[in-house]
């Protein structure tokens, strides 16, 4: 009997102490609540090389639009970055922590195509926006009630230009050898039309895992075939292996893969050319979705990311476009509530209105009411209704002597 | 933060389920088997597909389950001879093998680019919070069930026989127990727990694609087998909450070291994981619990 009494009066004191508790005014609470952006980036796994810049773009622009004073009358923007650790699973878990922990207004910096799909149902069920990097068709497909928003060239669009500069170079008869990844299979379609539609033939087709240890078998397989160009859409890792085996087995046969596999410095790692020297690199092209780095928004945010003018930063500086729409979009709207705000996105990046670019001038313009059209760190921003990022433009490149040289935009 | 919770409990149910089977097969049966993640996955794509072709959900939970037991006794009866290390490595050419599969026919699988919106079992009753709630109910009931049916298992003269089949199938055959009778029948016995946590997964992630399914669910399954004490279905649960514990507690510890950037905080994390798992095995080898053994009754007065 006493036992249960005393029971009930610590759980009353408890209770009591617990009520004090949370009737003090508490500091955090004597400001406004910030508007909380997650991130979900690949910070460790495969896609480790791109994460860290990603978060840090947009953090960036958080700190400069935070220095300015914030978003909606005041609220400063918080930043929280989970690892996806480049696999849909951990993604997953980590979209849970962002949706029902932190509940964040956004979540961007979302790359790759596996976790963005895996993730896509749990943020459009909580009325969450997402801006990803990642290039698959099916992100963007079904019903996204206006919520996501692809912030690269669908893979689609990806598949196109490698097929238009073989076939501009004169290539007839060609081949793919392809990684199997969701971003790479859905650039094959539309690469095997294009050159079809150019008169063009694909006479052999391989693919590997990303994973696998050698690469010889099917390197032979498609060298071996009578083709004058291979295209070859692949990662760094990968595309390394198979460079060597194609300057071993001394075909010459031309190859065209992706910027990200190959480059020789022009996005500021040249981690491909170091590893296979000069001598393999040498006449091996490559092409990307590229930033106007010749533009000065570019070069404001190649001040912010505090790297050398004229680095190509993959992915960085258009999720720093994303951060900069989105807050745009949450002021217009005047809300950080997804199922309003995201309905304010066309209009800023496809509006008629005063052309507008970088963080700060965008969120001035639209505090004035301006019609704005945003040009954006990355490119000019503009947008299909279905969230699809418009016209993303290509940059072609081709290795000479260990350097990158440009041969144009496509 | 409910919703978190849920989450992340019906993440531990899931991989619990996992550890039950190869608690079964490797903690009792002495059958290593490093392919668990081929196995999960044609529990999630069976039941995937059947539910995207329009079969009831519970049906297509069982069509997985059938599809896993046929593939596990299968495996078990054409690697009949191997042992040890060679089963892990058969196991594990099975694996790839059921990876290469999803990758290559797209026809059925949607390849590298998976099956994205697979139906949920009783969408229509709660939405929300509500039916994380109600997932999480069947996720326990399942769970129970396979837990019951692993422990009837082990403590029956049949789990008793594969425990002796572990320590020494020729004494054990030489007693007049048919070897291959009783692997085949454990591997299948774990397989349909599998079977269950596939099913589960392609459920309550409504998409799958090739990737969810790598060597890391094998490691995880291992890790809380091992950490809950091999043989011990009870230690497994226990190791299966604290290995998921240890994956997402490191997540919140970034919140108080802001000095770290984002990349450095994410390494830190997954060292911090391995260290954990680590001081487990150094002062804890044996487990969180001894593995079931049956008590000999006091002698009589």
């Amino acid at each position: 009997m006493t036992r249960l009494t005393l029971n009930r009066r610590t759980f009353l004191g408890a209770a009591a102490a617990g009520i004090a508790v949370s009737s003090f005014p508490m500091p955090a609470l004597a400001q406004k609540a910030p508007v909380k952006f997650g991130m979900i980036s690949p910070l460790t796994g495969g896609g480790a090389s791109y994460g860290p810049n990603i978060v840090k773009a947009a953090q960036a622009i958080a700190g400069q639009i935070n220095g300015a004073g914030g978003i909606l009358d005041g609220r400063q923007i918080k930043i929280i970055a989970e690892d996806s650790e480049t696999n849909p699973t951990a993604a997953v878990r980590a979209a849970r922590k962002l949706l029902d922990v932190d509940q964040v207004n956004a979540i961007v910096g979302m790359w790759g195509s596996g976790p963005t799909l895996a993730v896509k149902p749990l943020a459009l069920e909580k009325g969450v926006s997402i801006s990803c990097l990642g290039a698959a068709d099916a992100i963007t497909e079904g019903d996204t009630a206006g919520l996501i928003w692809r912030f690269q060239a669908t893979g689609r669009e990806w598949g196109v230009p490698p097929a238009k500069a073989m076939l501009a170079a004169g290539h007839k008869k060609v081949g793919i050898l392809a990684v199997q990844t969701a971003f790479t299979q859905s650039m094959i379609g539309p690469f095997i039309e294009t050159i079809e539609a150019g008169g063009g033939e694909v006479v052999v087709q391989a693919e590997v895992k990303p994973d696998q240890p050698n690469f010889r078998a099917e390197v032979d397989k498609v060298m071996g075939e009578d083709v004058t160009a291979v295209f070859l859409p692949a990662y760094v890792t990968q595309f390394t292996s198979i460079a060597k085996e194609w300057y071993r087995g001394g075909y010459d046969t031309e190859l065209y893969t992706l910027t990200i596999a190959a480059s020789a410095g022009v996005n500021g790692g040249g981690k491909f050319i170091t590893a296979v020297g000069d001598a393999v690199g040498e006449g091996i092209h490559h092409l990307q979705a590229t930033n106007d780095t010749t533009s000065a928004t570019y070069q404001e945010f190649e001040g912010l990311m505090g790297v050398a003018p004229g680095t190509f930063l993959p992915f960085s500086a258009l999720c720093a476009d994303s951060m900069t729409v989105h807050a745009a979009a949450m002021e217009k709207a005047g809300t950080a509530d997804a199922t309003v705000y995201t309905k304010e996105i066309l209009g800023i990046t496809n509006g008629g209105g005063e052309k507008v670019g970088g963080a700060l001038n965008l969120l001035e313009a639209v505090r004035a009411g301006k019609d704005v059209d945003y040009t954006g760190y990355g490119m000019d921003v503009a947008f299909h209704p279905n969230g699809n990022l418009k016209d993303r433009p290509f940059a072609h490149f081709v290795i000479k002597d260990g350097k990158d040289e440009e041969l144009g935009t496509i | 933060m409910i919703g978190y919770f849920t989450a992340i409990l019906i993440f531990v149910i899931i991989s619990a389920l996992i550890g039950l089977a190869l608690n079964l097969q490797w903690g009792q049966a002495g059958m290593v088997n490093f392919g668990i993640f081929g196995f999960f996955a044609v529990g999630a794509y069976v039941a995937g597909l059947a539910a995207m072709a329009g079969v009831p959900t519970l049906i297509a939970a069982l069509l997985a389950v059938v599809a896993t037991v046929i593939l596990s006794a299968l495996v078990a009866l054409v690697s009949a001879r191997l042992r040890e290390d060679y089963l892990a490595i058969a196991t594990l050419a099975f694996a790839e093998a059921v990876r290469l599969f999803l990758l290559n026919e797209t026809w059925l699988t949607g390849g590298a680019n998976g099956l994205p919106g697979i139906p949920r079992p009783l969408s229509k009753v709660a939405s929300g919070l509500n039916y994380e709630l109600l997932f999480l109910g069947l996720s326990i009931t399942a769970f129970a069930l396979c837990f019951a049916f692993a422990q009837l298992l082990t403590v029956s003269p049949f789990g008793r026989v594969l425990r002796a089949l572990r320590e020494d199938d020729l004494v054990a055959s030489t007693l007049g127990k048919t070897t291959l009778s009783f692997r085949v029948r454990a591997f299948a016995a774990g397989g349909a727990i599998i079977g269950v946590a596939g099913s589960l997964h392609a459920f309550y992630f409504t998409y799958i694609d090739p990737t969810q399914f790598g060597a890391f669910v094998t490691a995880y399954a291992f890790m809380a087998v091992i950490a809950g004490g091999r043989g011990s279905n009870i230690g497994l649960l226990i190791g299966a909450v604290s290995v998921m514990v240890l994956l997402e507690g490191t997540r919140f510890l970034k919140d108080f070291m802001p000095f770290l950037d984002a990349g450095q905080a994410a390494s830190l994390r997954l060292i911090l994981i391995g260290v954990g798992l680590i001081l487990l095995l150094i002062y804890r080898p044996q487990g969180f619990v001894s593995e079931y053994r049956l008590q000999a009754k006091q002698g009589r007065e």
